[in-house]
């Protein structure tokens, strides 16, 4: 079993060393022609990103060291108020306590999914279709019927009621947490089994066959095959998930508009409201400083993704 | 190679798409955010005007009518077979009548059919008279009596005597015990071939015959501002809007078919009609008026309603007169709110640009008649400026905090708006932020003058500047006895007041919300210690709050599914539906203690006035407050402050504050001294669903004088942040209904405030 492994590990490692080679290689008149063709068609989505990025941002970071709108310079003061401000430190607490909370789960959720449906044939068109369908349905429509399932007087509270335990006002209480938890879960676990299926099929057979002739059973198979091979799925996944937990913003501002219960007030929220006071210097100062967070964060994936390589 | 050159003229595409939406067109402020398709269509006419400077336009004036005597009104403004203006007056239970000669100035011409005594009795009301297009005189009255009321008709064909016309549409009454109505026929229209068409049904017109007999009933737009259809004859057509607004059709009586339907957008109220005799169609409506080539079917906007009085929320079109030669001018006649009439001309003058060279903008969330009536009369004034009204919400809805958010966009590009209308947006934060700039230049002058009202002005000093200020006012009041009016100063005095006075409510049922919403209106200050809310503070509100809505039987939904107007209001939170007890009738029987109300018009003044008349109750201000309305401020960074400054200045002259655009009282000094000033023989009479009813006569001299007064008192604005409101409605209503306790509540309430305040 040992062996097969590291027999699989050698040769994964053989691509990263040839393209290094490739890289210190001079390149050959049509390798040119083709780089020079590479960065034309790039131009496009370069040219977007700068202009519709890069530039703002960069705009942004000299309004983080101004007043909002005479563009006087004040140092690092907006910093300082961002970062005592209570509101702020508030939905920073709940931001990383709902991604801290969901992409965990949302990660085994999708799995456990993906592992049922492999190699499930009979229905695994409707099934897939099933779980993807949330993502189909538009967010109005979502809230609308959010609304009537976790109003006061919505449908879990009839059903409750019925059962005889008290209403729950759902929106207005600290369950508005898991309301919210249960949207981002219910509306991404299709997607991200989807993804996971094609991390699964990507394992090549002939290592659980070689693994059951060696007399491994299910258990052994997944934690010394499937999971080892997932790895990288696994690190796309939760990119996209982390980043997909920050449009769950727009099922709570809608249900619960600017001012929800303070357990899901997020970083959006208070963002909106800054725009909505023309708080444009808080907003910028908090935006870098996420920015710096977000920039650290994915460093330390690419760091790990690497070591792990 | 061919490939490439496909690959690289793909790659310029792909650039150019992908950049040109960063081009900002002559540096206006892309208005779609706004949903607004009119300020596009402007967007355009400016760079039309940039480009090519044309010149000639329509331009505005006042015909004065004749030397009218005291008590002279006018009752309908027609044209003769002459195409001369006719102008119908009353006086003194006599009909006059004066034409327009060619140089401008009135004679008088016949009305001896009007005077055989069948329309000046003191039971008669004048509705409408036309020329019918075969040539008759036609007039329409109705007659009141104890036993009900029905419409007549008459005609004439000399002006000289007329005969009434037998119906027996007009004869189909409907008895309530022993008093019986009958078809109440507000305008009247005939075709060449002497068939009547009659605009007395809401949605429908319904033509007859000249022998009586019902020839067709036509779905038609009913108009808000009429309170009927619009419809004219034109030969044999009857020309009307439908139902759903979209199009313009020509029902021919002779055939009995709709011959052509032209479309139109006729979202607008209060339609006029005109024809040519070469066919050429004209509508005139408060977008202007728009010419229809006969066989065409492509709208010309001849002259622009924005620019002159077509728009003014105070008037509404009436008659449209096309003179026939060559060069068309225009003569219209307008009702206005007070049942007056005004008739204007549209001459073209080739001397004037085709579209102002300037231009202002003044942006508000919701519509404001003020604003729309000033820009009115402002552009009047000044043919060379155009003052673009953009209503960021208009009738779409939606959630106001996204519409700021595209207002922030705007003024943090420094393409806001020259003049903010500040209802509903986040004012301290402009003036904090720079936003707005200091127009104490603006209303010192007029304070100093005398013009404005002081006690409002100085509300609105801020560190020796000013930055906002209302254009009209709104005073809530309370009527009860001396000493149930003095308890309204706090609401500790409320609660002795109740504990003194058990046998009788505090006032009328009411709901939570409602409840909640008036006196964070009037006591918001009680939650806060240093300007911080304060959780024993808030809970002490709250339990208060709940002794009062215990006494006043105050409900979550009111049982007879009325709902209460601050339940129906949205997240603006209109100003307009605090502190209105529903149940305020109840006072003359004594039901209540006190009853809350707010006056923005002497008509509203007439319950209060008649309550007090008949049980000897007061009427005194809450505290001195005022509910400010049309709170207008200027951009900092303004293209056209000086405009902008001057457009200002002008929303608070006499000009425009003498007019009643239904938003309260003016804040001009004279406008309000002359609004008190005004007499009227008007009545009134009012019930509600508890068998309460009141009715008078319009409040007295004494009356108006004592409400001046308190007016002038006023001091304390009533100021409505939105999200402090929501927060502690929200967070509040569960301890009304008695899920959670007072402590619950407000820890709840202290939380979001505190999270608000800390942003």
């Amino acid at each position: 079993m040992a062996n097969k492994e590291s027999k699989y590990k050698a040769s994964k490692y053989k691509e990263p060393e040839s393209s290094f080679v490739r890289q210190n290689k001079k390149l050959t008149k049509s390798e040119k022609r083709e780089e020079r063709k590479a960065w034309l068609f790039l131009l496009p989505s370069l040219a977007g990103i700068l202009v519709f990025v890069l530039i703002p941002f960069a705009d942004v970071i000299r309004r983080s060291f101004c007043e909002a709108m005479s563009n006087k310079f004040v140092g690092i003061s907006n910093y300082k108020m961002v970062l005592t401000n209570e509101a702020f430190g508030l939905a920073v607490k709940n931001t990383v306590k709902f991604i801290g909370i969901c992409i965990p789960l949302l990660l085994i959720l999708s799995l456990i999914l993906a592992l049922l449906l492999y190699r499930q044939k009979r229905l695994e068109g409707f099934l897939k279709t099933s779980f993807l369908l949330p993502m189909a349905v538009p967010v109005a429509s979502i809230v609308i019927l959010w609304k009537l399932i976790f109003h006061e007087k919505g449908l879990l509270n009839v059903l409750l009621s019925h059962l005889g335990i008290g209403t729950i006002d759902f929106m207005n209480s600290d369950k508005a947490f898991l309301v919210l938890v249960f949207t981002y879960l219910w509306k991404n676990v299709g997607y991200d089994m989807i993804l996971w299926l094609t991390g699964l099929n990507d394992i090549s057979v002939s290592l659980y066959e070689a693994a059951s002739v060696d007399g491994a059973g299910a258990f052994a198979k997944f934690r010394y095959i499937t999971l080892p091979k997932l790895v990288p799925t696994m690190f796309m996944i939760g990119a996209l998930s982390f980043i997909n937990s920050f449009k769950v913003f727009r099922e709570a501002y809608l249900i619960a508009g600017d001012y929800p219960d303070n357990s899901i007030y997020m970083l959006q929220h208070i963002f909106s409201n800054w725009f909505v006071s023309l708080d444009i210097q808080k907003m910028s100062a908090a935006a870098v400083l996420l920015i710096l967070v977000f920039l650290s964060l994915i460093l330390s994936f690419i760091r790990f993704d690497r070591e792990e390589e | 190679m061919g490939r490439k050159i496909t690959a690289l003229a793909l790659l310029f595409v792909l650039v150019i798409t992908s950049l040109s939406g960063c081009s900002n067109k002559n540096g206006q402020i892309n208005k779609e955010k706004n949903g607004k398709q009119e300020n596009n269509k402007q967007e355009e006419q400016l760079d039309y005007k940039s480009k090519s400077p044309e010149m000639g336009r329509f331009m505005e004036s006042k015909i004065s009518f004749p030397d009218l005597k005291e008590g002279e009104r006018v009752v309908k403004i027609i044209r003769n077979q002459e195409n001369q203006i006719e102008v119908y007056t009353y006086l003194k239970k006599q009909y006059l009548m004066y034409q327009l000669k060619e140089d401008k100035t009135w004679e008088n011409g016949e009305a001896a059919w009007l005077n055989d005594g069948r329309l000046s009795g003191s039971n008669v009301e004048f509705s409408d008279l036309c020329l019918g297009e075969d040539g008759n005189y036609y007039a329409v009255y109705i007659k009141y009596s104890d036993k009900g009321y029905g419409s007549h008709i008459i005609k004439s064909k000399d002006k000289k005597a007329a005969e009434e016309i037998k119906f027996p549409y007009l004869k189909e009454g409907q008895t309530y015990k022993d008093y019986t109505i009958y078809p109440r026929v507000q305008k009247i229209a005939v075709t060449k071939n002497g068939d009547l068409v009659f605009g007395d049904d809401k949605d429908s017109l319904l033509i007859f015959s000249k022998e009586g007999e019902k020839l067709a009933k036509i779905p038609a737009a009913y108009s808000e501002d009429t309170g009927m259809a619009s419809f004219a004859a034109s030969e044999n057509d009857v020309i009307t809007v439908t139902q759903d607004k979209k199009n313009i059709i020509f029902y021919n009586t002779g055939t009995k078919e709709t011959e052509k339907t032209v479309p139109y957008d006729a979202s607008r109220d209060a339609k006029a009609f005109a024809v040519k005799k070469d066919g050429t169609v004209f509508v005139g409506d408060r977008k202007g008026i728009h010419r229809l080539a006969k066989d065409g079917s492509l709208w010309e906007t001849t002259v622009d309603g924005v620019l002159n009085s077509m728009s003014m929320p105070s008037l509404y079109f009436d008659e449209l007169f096309v003179s026939d030669g060559d060069e068309e001018q225009y003569y219209a006649s307008y009702a206005d709110n007070d049942g007056g009439y005004r008739l204007l001309q549209y001459v073209f003058d080739k001397n004037v640009s085709a579209v102002p060279a300037q231009e202002i903008t003044v942006y508000s969330l919701k519509e404001s008649n003020t604003i729309r009536q000033a820009a009115s009369l402002f552009q009047a004034e000044n043919a060379d400026i155009r003052v673009n009204y953009v209503v960021a919400m208009g009738e779409e809805g939606g959630t106001v905090s996204d519409y700021i958010r595209a207002l922030n966009t705007e003024l943090l590009a420094g393409n806001g708006a020259d003049v903010l209308v500040l209802d509903g947006l986040p004012v301290d934060s402009y003036v904090e932020k720079g936003v707005l700039a200091d127009i104490t230049d603006i209303i010192k002058p007029l304070e100093e003058s005398g013009e404005l009202l002081t006690n409002i002005s100085s509300c609105y000093q801020q560190s020796g500047k000013i930055y906002q200020m209302p254009t009209h006012i709104n005073v809530p009041i309370v009527v009860g006895r001396e000493d149930g009016i003095l308890s309204m100063k706090d609401m500790d005095s409320i609660l002795s007041y109740m504990e003194k006075e058990k046998k009788v409510p505090y006032g009328g049922p009411t709901t939570y919300k409602a409840l909640l919403q008036d006196y964070l209106a009037l006591y918001a200050k009680d939650l806060y210690v240093d300007g911080k809310p304060d959780k024993e503070r808030i809970t002490a509100f709250l339990e208060k709050l709940k002794k009062i809505a215990d006494n006043r039987k105050a409900v979550e939904y009111l049982e007879d599914g009325r709902s209460e107007a601050a339940d129906t209001g949205d997240n603006f939170i209109d100003s307009g539906l605090l502190l209105q007890d529903r149940a305020f009738l109840g006072l003359i029987k004594n039901k209540y203690s006190i009853g809350v109300t707010q006056i923005g018009g002497i008509f509203q003044l007439s319950v209060p006035c008649a309550i007090s008349e008949q049980t000897g109750l007061h009427i005194a201000s809450i505290n001195q407050h005022f509910i400010p309305e049309g709170l207008v401020g200027l951009n900092n960074s303004g293209a056209n402050k000086e405009i902008a400054k001057e457009f200002i200045g002008f929303l608070f002259t006499k000009g425009v504050q003498d007019t009643k655009v239904l938003e309260g009282f003016p804040v001009n000094s004279g406008s309000l001294d002359k609004w008190m000033a005004e007499e009227s023989s008007d009545t009134f009479a009012m019930s509600d669903g508890d068998g309460n009813y009141v009715d008078g006569d319009l409040p007295d001299k004494e009356e108006r004088e004592y409400f001046k007064s308190m007016i002038k008192e006023l001091n304390s604005p009533i100021e409505i942040n939105r999200n402090v409101y929501g927060i502690i409605i929200q967070e509040a209503l569960p301890y009304f209904t008695g899920k959670i306790d007072a402590q619950q509540a407000a820890a709840a309430v202290y939380s979001k405030l505190s999270t608000y305040l800390a942003e």
